[in-house]
């Protein structure tokens, strides 16, 4: 063996040609280990897909509880509630007692003018009526105990009660009777003695509080860095590589590269100063795209990098009845939370070879971000939200050599909370 | 050469252990073949084989090459190179020396009739950079050019490595022939 190709033939030759062998028990046991590992994480890829439909399963039934809920509480007056319960009544007779009794106010007033009998159909359906309205008023005014009324009335919203009282007497006005008109200026002056008596004011609170839990989707998509000389010379590139080759590279790779859509969590707390809202919380974000490149390897490969994000939005709140409308911004760190690594492929010619890398990504990133929250808020403090968002890393992801890439998404969460 | 039957394929996608194990046995040798050359050290063997047969598994749906070998060989040698360019006390030992010549070196006569255990020893011998770019020079026969691209170094310095390589397991060589002559 004199010459060194005699010397690389002895190497080539020998090791070109393998044996059958079987793997020792270090190999099967790690093996073992990493089979069950990915089993399970396909697994709870599955798991927040779940989570995710229940979060909006819980939002829309939620939401549309609160809806009912607060249509049943409102206070409307006693005859507007039988003339809506009126319609659903199909039989012409009800309906007549109905249009009677509405016209008069009240079932007692009903029976003190006319001596008709009156139906087990229509008093039921006033002696439920009476206990959803919350006629207290008049049925302490006809059954004459009027100087016995608490001057605080027993329900919270005091306003709907005087106008309730109010149209009261304007029925009781209306009726034909000297007891009853007798009644109504009793009443008014009781009425007045209401009004004139000092009222709690209730205190508005300065600072509301509030937390949520949105779930969403984003639609990712990659910004791609331009690599300089410097880097390229790192890979050895120099001789072959000039500027014009680097933008090629970055447009290869614009062309294999797409934009994937993907799940996104977020805990907010918010806190609200007026029309000033100030929110944080933690987001929980998901960056990456996806790689169709060549037809050798048959490479199709999925890069995704998860972070933890603690956000810092300001943002201004505008109330519209039970709507509010929340445009924020802010900024949010994110911190990687598992040691993902992403296949890039670096090649000098696209046609001829090229080589599928690995890279990981940054321990950290910045992320700009803003969006629109549109919130339902129920008395009881419940609210149902949606928050279009956009998001864009102001940091590169990943960075290494030739590989530049920074992402950007825009998505929709959907969420439940509750105001203090 | 490797055949995989299709039924293999099928139901190693279809998540079947003991199909994923056949799998696993069936590339083994390649795998560790390769990886061998250029580790030395077991746990730096179990985990680049077994990461590059994940990638196997993962991109088995994707695969429609006839050569099968080929396509795992790529991955492996993938895998290695990875492995040098993520570890940043390989990418130190790659130093740049410009002062030497290319030339071919000649050597005393040796008995070329070695086994392949033992040739795999004297590689353990070179530098781990050294170890890695002979083997991609001579055994799987790349360029220089495409070496430097490969792990981040230049062409100049790829040649030294396979120079310095080359000259260290000639002298081992004439060692044991000399000792063996004895």
């Amino acid at each position: 063996m004199k010459t060194d190709r005699e010397l690389d033939s002895l190497f080539k030759s020998t090791f070109n040609e393998f044996t059958h062998e079987i793997p020792s028990e270090v190999f099967m046991d790690d093996l073992d280990s990493r089979l069950s590992k990915s089993k399970s994480k396909r697994t709870l890829g599955y798991w927040k897909w779940y989570l995710s439909g229940l979060v909006i399963i819980i939002s829309i039934v939620g939401w549309s509880s609160w809806n009912i809920m607060e249509a049943r509480t409102t206070n409307e007056p006693v005859h507007t509630n039988l003339l809506k319960e009126k319609n659903e009544i199909k039989t012409q007779g009800v309906e007549d007692e109905i249009n009677e009794i509405t016209k008069k106010g009240n079932l007692e007033v009903y029976r003190s003018l006319s001596n008709e009998k009156v139906s087990n159909n229509v008093i039921k359906l006033i002696e439920n009526n009476k206990n959803k309205q919350k006629d207290w008023a008049i049925d302490k005014v006809l059954s004459s105990e009027i100087n016995l009324l608490p001057v605080e009335p027993r329900y919270n919203n005091l306003d709907s009660e005087l106008t309730f009282t109010t149209s009261i007497i304007e029925e009781l006005n209306l009726a034909n009777s000297d007891t009853l008109k007798k009644d109504s200026i009793q009443l008014s002056n009781l009425l007045e003695t209401i009004s004139s008596t000092p009222r709690k004011q209730p205190v508005e609170k300065k600072w509301k509080f509030s937390m949520s839990l949105l779930n969403g989707v984003s639609h990712i998509y990659s910004r791609t860095g331009t690599p300089t000389i410097e880097d390229a010379q790192q890979l050895a590139f120099t001789s072959s590589y000039t500027q014009e080759d680097l933008k090629d590279f970055v447009n290869h790779r614009k062309s294999i590269e797409s934009a994937i859509t993907s799940w996104d969590m977020s805990i907010r707390m918010e806190a609200k100063y007026g029309k000033l809202v100030i929110s944080s919380g933690l987001d929980l974000i998901r960056w990456g795209e996806r790689i169709s490149f060549g037809d050798t390897l048959g490479i199709e490969q999925l890069n995704t990098y998860s972070y933890l994000n603690l956000p810092l939005n300001i943002g201004f709140n505008y109330t519209f009845h039970k709507w509010q409308l929340q445009p924020y911004m802010g900024v949010s760190l994110g911190i990687s939370i598992n040691t993902a690594m992403g296949d890039y492929v670096i090649f000098n010619d696209p046609s001829a070879d090229y080589m599928v890398r690995n890279y990981r990504a940054n321990k950290f990133s910045g992320v700009l971000q803003s969006g629109c929250l549109i919130e339902y808020l129920s008395t009881s403090g419940y609210k149902v939200m949606l928050n279009p968002t956009i998001r864009t890393s102001i940091s590169n992801i990943v960075e290494d050599g030739l590989i530049k890439t920074a992402y950007s998404s825009f998505g929709l969460q959907l969420g439940v909370g509750y105001q203090w | 050469m490797l055949l995989l039957e299709q039924s293999l394929v099928t139901a190693v996608l279809k998540e079947d252990r003991k199909a994923q194990i056949a799998l696993y046995n069936l590339c083994f040798p390649v795998l560790i073949g390769m990886v061998r050359r250029f580790h030395a050290n077991e746990e730096d063997q179990v985990t680049l084989v077994n990461n590059a047969f994940m990638k196997i598994l993962k991109h088995l749906p994707t695969f429609d090459d006839k050569y099968f070998e080929s396509w795992i060989r790529k991955i492996i040698k993938n895998e290695i190179i990875d492995d040098f360019r993520r570890n940043k006390k390989y990418k130190a030992a790659f130093v740049f020396v410009d002062n030497y010549l290319v030339e071919e070196a000649v050597g005393p006569e040796i008995d070329d009739t070695f086994s392949k255990e033992y040739l795999q020893e004297l590689l353990y011998n070179l530098s781990a950079p050294s170890r890695a770019v002979f083997n991609l020079h001579v055994i799987e026969g790349y360029a220089h050019k495409e070496i430097g691209t490969m792990l981040g170094i230049s062409e100049q310095t790829s040649k030294w490595h396979v120079k310095i390589a080359r000259k260290k397991l000639r002298e081992l060589l004439t060692k044991e022939n000399a000792y063996e002559n004895r």
